[in-house]
């Protein structure tokens, strides 16, 4: 969790040394305001429940069924899906200085267009996602879920996991439906996706070695996906 | 002036000269010096002798010498006092050469042997004529030739350097090129095997060697006139001679003729430089005959050491090596094939061995690599000298073959666990009972197979099993054995891995002082008339050290016992407050007696394990007992109670029938289980009075063999998760390659780990946050 905490800061001076000036104090009632629309009576105090999460991302003009939301949701730290707490809410908008829906809903729609094509954001993007779409309680993901998510940012407007002639996403999903029992762990999602930066840029998978510091999945996966195209068997057939 | 030959007489001195008159002083010492140079060995009489010496002394020493001769090779003599040795110098020069132009020319009616000879009778008369001149001139020495060299003249000598100055260069210029080849003649029918006159040669070397004069430094002599006129044409004709023979001989003969001739050749050489020659010459002279004996063939050579160790020629062998020895990088390629050759008898040693996997007895595996490493390892002793290059291609090829073969086609476990299964046979009690020093040595040759094991955790966890188990039933041969094995593999392994071995060892002699305590103990307690209590040994195992495991299934212990084993507790209690027993009844066993049997006057004895005991005490009661009874009573599950009831039908201890006295089908016959009533068979016959009933099932056995190797894995795990995070702790940062590498390293010693594996092990310490992952393939440790 810390090191998610950095990157958010990081994220949050960027933003800040790029021009768009933050809100003062007083702005800061406005987003407070705002955010007290979504809480329902019933929620606890400073948070919102499923209903006014679902409401407010409606009210960002987003398909609640695609990657589209997972970016409002990484802008507010959403600790969950259906859930906001108000201080990163507050935190998060006072930033970037935009503390109407118009306003947040232009912003969104901006970052959506640059979503596959700025990496730094689409990381942040992916790296969020399994923090919010984890279980209350829980330090990682089950399996079923976590291909679900895969295959929701792997597509638009997130970016496609495919390269010339290999459909990554699909066979990763295969793959782990058929070899991978266990759940889904912070490092292997993290890792998942600078593998996958690294297959965009070379779908040969010469990048790869048994010494790199991939994680033991992601060896069993290369040396499965070297024997379905036929490669040459390599050091792992030694196991 | 005459020319000096050796027909001059001296007879007839010319007068002693006038001081001052160098021509008549010369013309007088000129006889006196042809005299001593043609006719020593008539002597010379003192009057001469003086007479020469004191000629010398008086011209040098003359004020106003003047020549009045005018040929030219005296100039000058008018200049000065201090001058006027040159002249007599000069004189002495012109003499010498002419005397020796004389000699080559006579030379030249020589050749071969006859020049040899000449040469050498013309040195020694020289050499010998010179010693005395240069003792006549003594006087021209100390003064003029001595100012003339400290006022850093050149080509100036004292006399008798000036003797073999002249000699270079007049005669040995114009002659040494026939000498010399006089000389390789000789040597080459010596080569041929005739018998030469070897101190002729022996002369011309010391002449050749006498002639060196240091330029620089005229009293120091040098080895260049040597080197260049005898070494260089020697060395030639040699490596000439060499380099023909070879060829032709290898092409008529056999590579193991060939080598037998090349060694009595460089044996020779060696003789030929103590005999005759200058020792400077042994260096290159080995060389070049290493170079065409051995180097220019070595191909061929090394072809050939394929087929002499197929056919194990170990004096062949021997031979080869010696050769190749000594040329540079001529015995790795020998290296590589022994290595190889190793591996491959190894491997069909196993194979031979290994037709059955599944039923290979531990000694005969442990035979056959053992043979395999016994006889190459007498083949490095004998053919290759112990070299320690040799030696590690040995153990390299063993330790190739010991892990990777036939046997261990699983994996590289199955070694080990032979290993140590055999080490288990050895050590237990046995029928054969071999004799302590043999056995000492076959535990000496069980380290040796150990030493190449890579698994070593997988032999130390299968021995601790065995030694557990020879501890706990008291059928270890002996203590003795058992401390020099333990020992042994400290040696190997260090402290750490023979710590548990060792404290199991202690447990069981502490045990035995505490039963005796025990029996104290329980005297006491005894009221006189009380029944005899059982008589009873404990073993206390501490939980840490032995790997033994509480009893699977539930047990209510006979009432029989359990009178003896709470006293027990209660005792141990007593010593030991807060220490908590559990028993584990699996590993007890006892003798009961069976006086029922009709069919003997002496009653049986049945070795029994406890569960059995119990069972068999049931029919003290009744002579028929169920299933199901049995089961109410011991509260044994099935798994333990019906290979133990098994025993009992097998034997015909016990008759089992079914409950509704229908017949058991065939196939069922020793299968006990419910709905099955047990008997007591009052006809038991057996052959021995003690019958053996505490015996393993295979399956058992199977079993036990198949939860050593898990438990193997769960602990590999374990050893290199700790040993990552030992790592992590101490480096904080690492990156993941170095980390992997530095893994393997610590852990090497027990064994060799898989990179996958210890990636996995990485994973592992992530998901539970011992671990985190950093930018640039780098791992942080949370503490």
């Amino acid at each position: 969790m810390q090191s998610d905490q950095i990157t958010n800061s990081d994220f949050n001076s960027y933003f800040a040394s790029n021009g768009s000036a933050p809100l003062a104090a007083k702005e800061k009632d406005s987003l407070g305001k705002l955010f007290e629309k979504y809480r329902d009576s019933t929620d606890e105090e400073d948070k919102t429940g499923v209903n006014g999460t679902m409401r407010y991302l409606q009210d960002l003009g987003l398909n609640l069924e695609s990657a589209e939301i997972l970016v409002p949701l990484e802008i507010v730290q959403a600790p969950a899906l259906a859930e906001m707490s108000k201080d990163a809410f507050v935190e998060g908008w006072k930033a970037i200085g935009a503390d109407t829906i118009p306003k947040q809903k232009a912003y969104v729609a901006g970052q959506l267009k640059q979503l596959s094509v700025d990496m730094a954001l689409f990381k942040r993007v992916y790296r969020h996602t399994f923090i919010c779409s984890r279980e209350p309680g829980q330090k990682a993901l089950p399996l079923e879920n976590a291909l679900v998510y895969w295959e929701m940012i792997f597509s638009e407007p997130g970016k496609p996991w495919i390269t010339g002639t290999t459909n990554w996403t699909n066979l990763w999903i295969e793959f782990l439906k058929a070899n991978w029992t266990k759940t889904v762990n912070k490092d292997m999602w993290n890792q998942t996706f600078e593998f996958f930066q690294k297959t965009m840029q070379d779908e040969t998978l010469s990048f790869w070695s048994e010494d790199g510091a991939w994680p033991g999945v992601i060896d069993e996966f290369v040396a499965n996906v070297k024997e379905k195209r036929g490669d040459l068997p390599d050091t792992m057939e030694t196991d | 002036m005459s020319v000096a030959t050796r027909t001059t007489t001296g007879t007839q001195m010319p007068p002693v000269p006038n001081r001052e008159d160098l021509d008549a002083t010369w013309k007088y010492l000129e006889a006196g010096v042809s005299k001593i140079m043609s006719n020593l060995q008539e002597g010379m009489d003192m009057t001469t002798y003086m007479g020469v010496y004191t000629a010398v002394h008086n011209f040098c020493t003359s004020q106003k010498a003047v020549s009045n001769s005018n040929h030219g090779v005296i100039g000058g003599a008018h200049r000065g006092a201090h001058l006027l040795g040159e002249d007599l110098y000069a004189n002495l020069i012109k003499y010498l050469n002419d005397y020796l132009t004389g000699l080559v020319a006579e030379s030249r009616t020589h050749a071969d042997e006859a020049l040899l000879s000449f040469y050498i009778r013309e040195w020694d008369r020289y050499t010998t004529a010179a010693k005395y001149i240069n003792h006549l001139f003594r006087y021209l020495n100390r003064h003029w030739v001595k100012r003339e060299m400290d006022e850093g003249k050149k080509n100036i000598y004292d006399v008798y350097t000036l003797h073999l100055v002249q000699w270079r260069l007049t005669l040995f210029s114009e002659v040494h090129e026939k000498v010399m080849e006089a000389v390789l003649k000789m040597v080459e029918k010596q080569r041929h095997g005739e018998t030469i006159e070897h101190s002729q040669i022996k002369s011309i070397v010391d002449s050749f060697v006498s002639l060196g004069l240091d330029e620089a430094d005229p009293t120091k002599s040098t080895l260049d006139v040597y080197r260049f006129n005898f070494e260089r044409p020697f060395l030639d004709a040699t490596k000439a001679f060499y380099q023909a023979e070879s060829k032709q001989f290898v092409a008529e003969n056999s590579i193991v003729e060939y080598m037998k001739k090349a060694e009595i050749r460089l044996q020779e050489e060696e003789e030929r430089v103590n005999m005759y020659l200058h020792a400077d010459i042994i260096i290159p002279l080995k060389k070049c005959c290493n170079t065409a004996l051995i180097a220019d063939h070595s191909a061929i050579l090394r072809d050939e050491f394929q087929i002499l160790l197929d056919n194990d020629r170990q004096d062949d062998m021997q031979r080869m090596y010696n050769l190749l020895s000594r040329i540079p990088d001529g015995l790795d390629p020998l290296r590589t094939k022994f290595e190889a050759h190793v591996r491959k008898a190894g491997l069909a040693a196993v194979a031979k061995v290994a037709v059955d996997a599944e039923k290979l007895e531990p000694k005969v595996y442990v035979d056959a690599l053992l043979e395999i490493h016994t006889q190459y390892q007498g083949l490095v002793k004998q053919a290759f000298k112990d070299e320690p290059e040799f030696t590690r291609s040995l153990d390299n090829a063993c330790r190739e073959f010991v892990n990777r073969n036939q046997v261990c086609k699983s994996g590289s476990n199955k070694s080990p666990e032979l290993l140590a299964k055999y080490t288990d046979i050895l050590l237990k009690k046995s029928a054969s009972g071999a004799e302590e020093s043999d056995l000492e040595n076959t535990l000496t040759q069980i380290m040796t197979v150990f030493k190449y094991i890579e698994d070593k955790d997988v032999f130390q966890k299968f021995y601790s099993r065995m030694l557990a188990r020879r501890l706990v039933h008291t059928n270890s041969s002996s203590d003795d054995a058992e401390t020099s094995m333990i020992s042994k593999l400290k040696e190997a392994c260090g402290y750490e891995y023979t710590n548990k071995l060792q404290r199991m060892f202690q447990d069981i002699q502490i045990s035995k002082d505490l039963n005796s305590g025990f029996k104290e103990f329980e005297s006491k307690l005894l009221e006189p008339g009380d029944e005899k209590p059982v008589d009873a040994s404990y073993s206390i195992l501490g939980t840490g050290f032995w790997p033994l495991n509480p009893p699977n299934t539930d047990f209510t212990p006979p009432a029989e016992i359990a009178k003896a084993y709470e006293r027990f507790q209660s005792f141990y209690g007593q010593k030991h407050s807060g220490r908590k027993l559990t028993w584990l009844w699996q590993l007890c066993k006892g003798e009961v007696r069976a006086n029922y049997c009709r069919n003997t006057k002496t009653p049986y004895t049945f070795q029994v394990s406890t569960y059995q005991m119990a069972i068999l005490l049931l029919f003290n009661e009744n002579d028929k007992n169920s299933y199901e009874d049995i089961v109410k009573a011991t509260q044994l599950q099935g798994d333990v109670l019906d290979p133990a009831l098994g025993i009992f039908v097998k034997a015909k201890v016990l008759n089992m029938t079914n409950i509704d006295g229908k017949p058991i089908a065939k196939e069922d016959a020793e299968k006990p289980g419910p709905d099955k009533t047990f008997a007591l068979n009052y006809d038991f016959k057996s052959k021995k009075i003690r019958v053996n009933l505490n015996i393993a099932v295979k399956s058992e056995q199977k079993q036990e063999v198949d939860d050593t190797h898990k438990t193997i894995e769960e602990d590999r795990k374990l050893l290199m998760q700790s040993a990552i995070v030992r790592i992590m702790k101490a480096r904080k940062k690492m990156k993941h390659t170095q980390l992997v590498s530095e893994t393997i390293n610590q852990i090497r010693s027990r064994f060799v780990p898989k990179i996958p594996d210890i990636k996995k092990c990485i994973d592992i310490l992530l998901e539970k946050e011992y671990l985190e992952r950093l930018d640039d393939d780098e791992l942080g440790y949370l503490a």
